[in-house]
């Protein structure tokens, strides 16, 4: 079996063919129904949007009368979350109560609920102290009422002094959302993990008018760790600070929290681990002597696959995947064979200068570590 | 994420996240859960997806996530059935010559895609996942990169290693 045979194989076993059932869908659609019926309230006060809009637009970043709007106590209690709202109210929360206009739209940053704060009121799913909440209200200068159906895109995020705000976000801290319409105004709450660890970094609370982090309405100084706002954003966003009380700070916490967080999904340890892993290959090639006349270009095949063979040996590859689209240099990875005396063979893999795909055997001196308990295993 | 946004993304995208969930799992209602779990983590999230911002890496990436995390749950070793079949028309790749009127060499292929799904399954996750993120979910190799947060090279190096190991491993099947 070549490698053409090989991956048509791969195809033909591992090819999507399963189906998720109509029932099974149908389970997501109710239960997604479910919790939107639960935590979506829509009732329209009869507080004009237009006013609410006037009345904001005569405050810029400063501090706004916060009758106007649900506090975040009550937006929490509007969302269904009783334990939350009590939480909001009480006097360890924090109180913000800031507005900023941008792009056709003011963004109010009601109040944050975060950590230990919120233990006593943990007596349901509701409030979990290991979370952060952070309530903002968000309505459109002209005085356009705003909807809670998802047809204008916010991201909401509380994000890091010194850390990489498209690495470390409220998506990557497990975060989520609610939000309802009143009154004209939209109230978003969120939750992520909590924060309150990082609280002697710097903390912002960000929004802008896209579905994800978008680059193009912050900058980050990568020597200094700030964020700022781009005012050249073709959209709406705003960024305010998050005032929590630094010495509920918690370095080593936040370090393994961040390490967990920012570490690859598949650790790359495991690439050493396991029977396929490379190991100390490079060492062993490097130290390695080219076997005279094994240097040559590879052949293809009719379907573009490479062809190389040398003494005994030969081996069939898909050149794009071993060696890059073009990419000049070494393959990250070689393979291993034996000579006719049984001494270990590295057959390697390079693009040269004029683009030509070129396989050579290296002789090793040894079999590197890792295959040798492997092949002590065996 | 409203209901028709849901619905729009289940019939794009719902094939091959169930498959994927599926390679996962390993068993029907593991993979059911899981599946499930993944939807309703991305309509907890509330990011509205719309078909530009790869939805489908996003809901792979939370599958994949959910896996990881309930790993215990859809441990392997409590596998109750397996669940892979091949179609009952026969596979159609040329690798294996099946005709439709040749039934042994449908129940042939059967074994080999068989042999090769067991040969998978006992790689590594650091070699198993990407396999399955690009036969499997059919992702190519930069989204699934950018997935496992791993760079382009070295995803195209666990894929070659990966189908090396399986190469080893039906060689040797055929040889016993």
């Amino acid at each position: 079996m070549n490698e053409s045979d090989l991956n048509r194989l791969l195809q033909q076993a591992l090819a999507p063919k399963e189906f998720p059932s109509d029932q099974l869908n149908q389970t997501i659609r109710n239960r997604v129904q479910e919790e939107q019926t639960m935590k979506r309230f829509s009732k329209k006060r009869p507080l004009a949007a237009a006013l609410v809009a006037a009345l904001v637009l005569a405050l810029s970043i400063t501090g706004f009368a916060s009758w106007r709007f649900l506090s975040a106590g009550e937006a929490a209690e509007h969302s269904g979350m009783s334990n939350l709202a009590r939480a909001f109210e009480s006097g360890d929360a924090v109180s913000v109560n800031q507005t900023v206009a941008s792009g056709g739209y003011t963004f109010s940053f009601l109040g944050i609920a975060s950590g230990e704060n919120l233990s006593g009121f943990q007596s349901d799913s509701q409030v979990n102290p290991k979370r952060t909440y952070a309530v903002l209200a968000i309505a459109k200068t002209d005085g356009t009422a705003m909807a809670a159906d998802g047809s204008e895109s916010f991201f909401v995020s509380p994000l890091i002094k010194g850390q990489k705000p498209w690495q470390v976000n409220i998506t990557t801290m497990n975060g989520g959302y609610t939000e309802f319409a009143e009154g004209g105004v939209l109230y978003r709450l969120i939750e992520c993990d909590d924060i309150e660890m990082f609280a002697d970094r710097g903390l912002y609370l960000c929004v802008s008018t896209s579905d994800f982090y978008d680059k193009n309405a912050f900058t980050y100084d990568e020597e200094t760790g700030e964020i700022t706002t781009n005012p050249d954003y073709s959209g709406a966003c705003a960024l305010f600070d998050l005032p929590l009380d630094p010495a509920k700070a918690d370095r080593a916490k936040a370090d393994a929290y961040l390490e967990t967080l920012l570490e690859p999904w598949e650790d790359d340890s495991q690439e050493s681990s396991g029977a396929t892993g490379t190991g100390d290959w490079a060492d062993a090639i490097a130290n390695g002597t080219v076997v005279p006349g094994s240097e040559q270009a590879v052949t293809y095949d009719e379907d573009g696959m490479a062809h190389y063979s040398f003494g005994g040996y030969s081996e069939t590859f898909d050149p794009e995947l071993l060696l890059g689209d073009g990419s000049l240099g070494p393959s990250s990875c070689a393979s291993l064979t034996e000579d006719a005396d049984g001494n270990p063979l590295a057959i390697c893999y390079y693009r040269n200068e004029q683009g030509v795909v070129m396989g050579k055997a290296v002789r090793l001196q040894e079999f590197p570590s890792l295959l040798k308990e492997a092949q002590a295993e065996e | 994420m409203n209901i028709q946004e849901l619905n729009e993304l289940i019939r794009l995208h719902g094939a091959a996240v169930y498959s994927f969930c599926c390679r996962l799992a390993a068993n029907r209602p593991d993979a059911e859960d899981l599946y499930q779990e993944t939807f309703l983590k991305a309509t907890e999230l509330c990011r509205k997806i719309d078909r530009y911002d790869n939805p489908k890496a996003f809901l792979l990436a939370i599958a994949l996530r959910l896996w990881r995390d309930k790993r215990r749950k859809f441990a392997r070793r409590q596998r109750i059935a397996p669940m892979e079949s091949l179609p009952e028309d026969g596979p159609q790749g040329r690798f294996t010559g099946a005709k439709e009127d040749q039934p042994e060499e449908i129940a042939i292929a059967r074994e080999q895609a068989e042999m090769v799904r067991r040969a998978v399954e006992a790689l590594d996750d650091a070699h198993r996942v990407p396999l399955y993120l690009y036969y499997t979910a059919e992702l190519p190799i930069e989204e699934i990169a950018s997935l496992l947060k791993l760079p382009k090279g070295t995803v195209k190096s666990r894929l070659y290693h990966a189908r090396k190991a399986i190469l080893k491993r039906l060689e040797a099947a055929d040889h016993e």
